[in-house]
């Protein structure tokens, strides 16, 4: 290599060594073919066996929705998710008292065979989920998978525009709806029943589960639920990607505890 | 010079080396002082790394060096070490990025309160 091309090949290195964000590139199916050092040191603590072998493995447990996220993607070049938070690898910061930092990410489809993806971090302001939750939203507001929450009395306390999409409700009219009238009579009840105890003993949910969107059958879809504040029993529901659609449909409304119908 | 990466008297080995002793060895060598700046930098590290000693001598050890290592896992105990006035000789595994290829190696990180500099050896691993 002449002199010039070494040298620049030198610099090119060290930047990417210093770049403050993890970079990944990976092929579509996870595998990892280069990553810079800060992806390393974020991802290190997930890697038992000692390798950084793939990052869906990797992730699994924090996110177990980013692979079929991605390969529900037939787009050549888009983006996939951005800054969504990976809440199981907030770091703490080394040395006493420093602040402890979350971590989010982006994945974007480069062609079709290359993802590359950014692992950020930042400084956690508020200690005890309020902001990486804010965070959370902020990231499943852009996302086209749906994004619901439900909260303690077992209502739905947001909504993301896909769900809105998806269910065929504005979002007023999904604001306090019980989240079991999303399911047929007595599944949504046992979808609870089954999901908060996983959550509790520290193991990912995710289930293929039938729901009911307005007035168009059934939509059978891949569920995954992270909690946000266990003890308050507080559910965040994400990533509903439709594997297939019943058309009969049903008359509908949701019920917001009045009784009332929704137009 | 064939001292190998395992020797039970790493680091009074090491850091009785010359340059061009730390140059022959066939695992990467990097030291750094009590306040984390790289003081040694030897041959096959910069064959590993794509990164001659003097882009790296007089730098940061754990934010501009090396951040992949600036974790529980590395830095933080060599700091425990430190603080505690007691000697460090642990290896671990670990994933390097090479050039920007995950790299798996072995660690062997080396203290002692008694020599001035803290050494960090890398072997690739089998």
């Amino acid at each position: 290599m002449p002199q010039n091309f070494e040298h620049l090949y030198e610099e090119l290195l060290q930047f990417l060594y210093r770049t403050p964000w993890g970079l990944i590139q990976a092929a579509r199916n996870g595998d990892i073919q280069m990553l810079n050092p800060v992806a390393a040191k974020v991802l290190m603590p997930l890697a038992f066996n000692g390798r950084l072998d793939n990052i869906f493995d990797l992730l699994r447990s924090a996110r177990p929705e980013l692979q079929t996220l991605v390969a529900v993607t037939t787009e050549r070049y888009c983006v996939v998710c951005e800054d969504l938070p990976l809440p199981a690898l907030h770091q703490q910061a080394l040395g006493a008292g420093a602040p402890a930092r979350s971590v989010s990410i982006s994945i974007f489809v480069q062609n079709l065979d290359t993802l590359m993806l950014v692992l950020r971090e930042s400084q956690i302001l508020e200690r005890g989920g309020n902001a990486s939750q804010t965070a959370e939203l902020n990231a499943l507001q852009n996302l086209p998978q749906l994004g619901l929450i439900k909260t303690r009395e077992g209502r739905i306390s947001w909504s993301n525009p896909a769900a809105q999409r998806l269910l065929g409700y504005s979002p007023n009219q999904l604001l306090n709806a019980p989240f079991t009238d999303l399911f047929a009579p007595g599944v949504g009840e046992l979808v609870l029943e089954n999901c908060l105890p996983t959550l509790m003993a520290g193991a990912s949910y995710r289930e293929r589960l039938s729901l009911l969107p307005r007035g168009a059958g059934t939509i059978t879809l891949e569920v995954s639920a992270t909690g946000i504040d266990l003890a308050q029993e507080e559910i965040l529901w994400t990533l509903m990607v439709p594997v297939m659609q019943i058309p009969p449909a049903r008359p509908q409304a949701l019920n917001q505890g009045t009784g009332r119908e929704r137009d | 010079m064939n001292m190998q990466f395992e020797d039970r008297n790493g680091l009074a080995t090491l850091h009785a080396l010359n340059k061009e002793e730390l140059d022959g060895l066939d695992f990467g060598v990097i030291a750094f002082d009590a306040d984390i700046v790289v003081q040694r930098y030897n041959l096959h590290e910069t064959q590993a790394t794509g990164l001659r000693p003097e882009r790296v001598i007089g730098n940061q050890f754990f934010t501009e060096v090396a951040q992949c290592m600036n974790n529980f896992m590395v830095a933080q105990k060599f700091l425990d070490a430190r603080e505690a006035a007691l000697p460090l000789d642990e290896t671990v595994d670990f994933v390097l990025t090479w050039r920007m290829r995950p790299t798996p190696v072995k660690l062997r990180l080396l203290s002692s309160p008694d020599i001035g500099l803290q050494y960090l050896l890398l072997k690739r691993a089998a």
